[in-house]
């Protein structure tokens, strides 16, 4: 005890603690001061492993998954591909896919792994991974969408292109699988006839045809296989009347222009000419004095089927047609078109010096009637009076009256006894300068109802106003064509399991020239 | 001489310099490690995000030339931005990055022979930026005929495809798009690792319909990237390649790659846009007038 305390006294009176002390606490703190910059400073930076630098790029080509490796670091051969398509789960590595270009044993930029897989229709997906081993790292991992895909296409052809007399021809629809990753099945394509286009029979190489919905069904079409459905129809032959306004309003100038413009119309086949349009023209007009007689009056001797031999000559005797002048007769001018075109079943015509010239095509599918006037009409038809009236304002306003007539000559037209509208028929009109009633000839005249005013009308039964004769001269082809040349067809690929990689050809029209 | 045999006989002075000897070693040892180990990932990575970067301001610059193919309008200059190399780390040992742009003109040639034996050729100028990485691997981006091309010591590959529009009817039409880079005032080169910019300005351009094309020829460096660029986009088309109804073959060589078309009529529509580029800070006016 003694020496004990002799040595913590000696202590008390030494200094080498201190200094020992004072030294370590001195490195502790310059080890704390250096730790502790290196923890904020270095590992502030991430510790995580290295993954692999590298961009993969997965795609589906066809029947193929494709994963392009698109730059950074070449990936080994054991780098792991997981696959799982639907219910299989497969486990590959680079070295069971990759088409090594350069054979360096690594995947390398440019280079791609290939899979070829089944097609089936209720596997629509495929997960795929790129685990790159080195680094135990994902570089890749998504879904792919499997749509295979199956190009259908479908033509449409017709024979005989122009007809020759004959009301039948064939329509040959034919479907096509161009190309895809598999036979396409189930496929469905639109065939629906158009208003006027009459369907008569039809054979198909495959599958079944609805005349009815137009549907046809396929149940199967390989790879480069074609199915045709041959639908025989019949053509629209064709009754036209042209109504001409030959009152005194028009100028003599504005008559010529109007024949000219009508006859080049035929003469450049705007009305065809090929033997299915009858054209009957009919002119109405006539005494100027209100007490006078006015009419309407069949030109050129009566209706005439347009063909290659005749329509030069008939465009030439529309150009040598007299102006009547005189009143607007136009109830005359419907009720005599309509005892033209039907055949006269009520003998009206007899006595006339339209006798005899009643059609004999009145059984074809298609009446178009055609009117072209300047004014509004102001006489009222006597019956007894065959074709012939007098001035509306003898019994009030002129043209109330007149109107209201040939409203009446409308529904005689339009009668059961000679023919109700069908199908394909259509009444028109031209309506020049500014004295006509475009809303009456519209709502009142024109068929089928609704009509329209604009131009291009959305369908059949319209009323074109046009500025002045010139103007009627030069559109006046437009028309025609518009009553003629119908694109008729357009069919369709409505459905198909599969993507269809080129939609173009699903859809074709084409037109028939009566 | 009694104090020298006191001190003789203590330790008191060695444990203080194997402490501070152990201190100094512990530091070291982990500086070591970081330097040696983690340093050259952290750099690595930092080098190949600049190499993503440079890939999206390509995607920028085709952006740009595609405005200018746009509108083909003179005296609109558009600048956009590369950036050559990344920084080193702020702290230990690292090296930078370096990268240089450059306009080469006449680097690519497009050739088209039509099935009466007619050649036409173009010389195509292409804007290219290459890497001088000290860690990553090295890479090169390349504007060549609108395409944009990534290439590598071990290959190549199109990372942003040019226009090349075809259509398979009853004929095959393709419409090509090239755009030839040209440079103006010797603007053409630069090297470095800071950003800078690249100016390019619509010059003219023309058109060129070529009936009936046999053959296109495109004489480049980086054939895997055209090849599996035409075949990807003819085969799309419905196109075969190989077997019964070839409609087209490529042949590579080492100019370049040659389609070859048989069984089909091939119209070639090309859109030849001269593109004038200057690198660098400023832009010089067109010095031609």
């Amino acid at each position: 005890m003694k020496q004990w305390t002799k040595h913590i006294r000696s202590l008390k009176n030494s200094n080498e603690m201190v200094s020992d002390l004072v030294g370590t606490i001195v490195l502790l703190a310059i080890a704390v001061v250096i730790f502790s910059s290196l923890y904020g400073i270095v590992f502030s930076y991430p510790f995580a492993t290295d993954p692999a630098k590298v961009t993969i790029i997965g795609t589906i080509e066809g029947d193929t998954i494709i994963l392009e490796h698109r730059g950074g670091e070449a990936l080994g051969l054991e780098t792991t591909i997981p696959i799982t398509i639907g219910d299989d789960k497969l486990t590959l590595t680079v070295r069971d896919l990759l088409i090594d270009n350069n054979g360096d044993g690594l995947w390398n930029i440019g280079e791609r792994l290939v899979y070829k897989f089944n097609y089936s229709l209720t596997n629509i997906e495929a997960d795929i991974m790129a685990i790159d081993v080195e680094s135990n790292n994902l570089v890749l991992t998504g879904t792919l969408d499997i749509h295979p895909e199956s190009d259908i296409g479908v033509k449409i052809t017709v024979d005989p292109v122009v007809s020759s007399y004959t009301a039948l021809r064939i329509l040959r629809i034919k479907a096509t699988n161009y190309r895809g990753d598999m036979n396409a099945s189930n496929i469905t394509i639109e065939c629906k006839l158009p208003d006027g286009i009459l369907y008569a029979s039809h054979i198909l190489s495959q599958g079944t045809y609805d005349s009815i919905t137009g549907i046809w069904e396929i149940d199967r079409l390989n790879i480069a296989q074609s199915a045709t459905l041959d639908i025989t129809v019949n053509v629209i032959y064709t009754q036209l009347a042209l109504l001409l306004d030959g009152s005194g309003s028009i100028t003599s100038s504005d008559w010529t222009i109007m024949r000219n413009g009508i006859a080049m119309a035929i003469t450049d086949g705007y009305v065809p000419h090929n033997g299915e349009v009858e054209l009957t023209v009919i002119q109405f007009g006539g005494s100027s004095d209100p007490n006078g007689r006015i009419w309407a009056q069949v030109e050129l001797d009566g209706p005439i089927v347009l063909d290659s031999t005749n329509y030069e000559t008939v465009a030439s005797q529309i150009q040598a047609i007299p102006q009547l002048g005189g009143g607007t007769a136009m109830s005359c001018a419907f009720r005599l078109a309509a005892d033209v075109m039907s055949g006269d079943p009520n003998g009206y015509l007899a006595g006339t010096p339209f006798a005899g010239m009643a059609s004999t095509h009145s059984d074809w599918p298609r009446q178009v009637v055609n009117l072209i006037t300047d004014g509004k009409p102001n006489v009222i038809y006597n019956h007894s009076d065959r074709y012939g009236g007098y001035w509306a304002g003898l019994i009030g306003n002129q043209y109330v009256h007149g109107k209201l007539d040939t409203g009446a000559a409308l529904a005689y037209y339009l009668s059961p006894e000679l023919r109700p509208l069908g199908e394909g028929d259509e009444i028109d009109a031209e309506a020049v300068g500014t004295q006509t009633e475009i809303g009456w000839l519209r709502d009142k005249i024109v068929r089928p109802q609704p009509g329209y005013d604009t131009w291009p009308p959305a369908g059949p039964g319209w009323v074109i106003p046009v500025k002045d004769y010139n103007e009627l001269a030069n559109t006046i082809a437009k028309q025609f064509e518009l009553i003629f040349n119908r694109t008729i067809i357009i069919e369709k690929v409505a459905s198909t399991p599969l993507d269809d990689p080129n939609s173009e050809n699903n859809k074709v029209s084409i037109s028939i020239m009566p | 001489m009694k104090k020298c045999r006191n001190i003789k006989n203590t330790d008191d002075a060695i444990v203080g310099i194997v402490a501070s000897f152990l201190i100094v070693g512990l530091i070291v040892a982990v500086v070591s490690v970081i330097q040696t180990v983690y340093i050259p990932k952290w750099m690595e990575q930092q080098e190949a995000e600049h190499m993503e970067e440079v890939g999206n301001q390509f995607a920028q610059l085709k952006y740009a030339i595609g405005e200018h193919m746009l509108i083909k309008q003179k005296g609109i200059p558009i600048s956009t931005s590369i950036t050559l190399g990344s920084k080193e780390l702020p702290f230990l040992m690292s090296s930078r990055a370096f990268g240089s742009l450059t306009i080469v003109p006449d680097q690519c040639t497009i050739t088209v022979k039509d099935s009466s034996g007619n050649i036409n050729s173009f010389q195509i100028g292409v804007i290219k930026y290459s890497s001088a990485n000290a860690y990553y691997l090295n890479q090169e981006y390349i504007y060549e005929a609108g395409a944009v091309i990534l290439n590598q010591n071990q290959g190549n590959t199109m990372v942003i495809k040019p226009n090349f529009l075809v259509s398979n009817e009853e004929e095959v039409n393709i419409i090509f798009t090239i755009t030839n880079i040209s440079t103006v005032a010797r603007k053409n080169s630069i090297s470095g690792y800071g950003t800078y910019p690249i100016q390019t300005e619509f010059s003219n351009n023309n058109t060129l319909l070529i009936q009936n094309v046999s053959n296109i020829i495109i004489g480049t460096h980086y054939q895997n990237a055209w090849h599996r660029f035409i075949d990807g986009t003819l085969q799309n088309q419905g196109l075969n390649y190989n077997g019964y109804g070839t409609n087209y073959t490529i042949t590579l060589n080492e100019s370049g790659i040659t389609v070859g078309f048989t069984n089909t009529t091939v119209n070639l529509d090309i859109k030849l846009i001269q593109i004038d580029a200057q690198v660098a800070p400023g832009w010089i006016e067109n010095i031609k007038g």
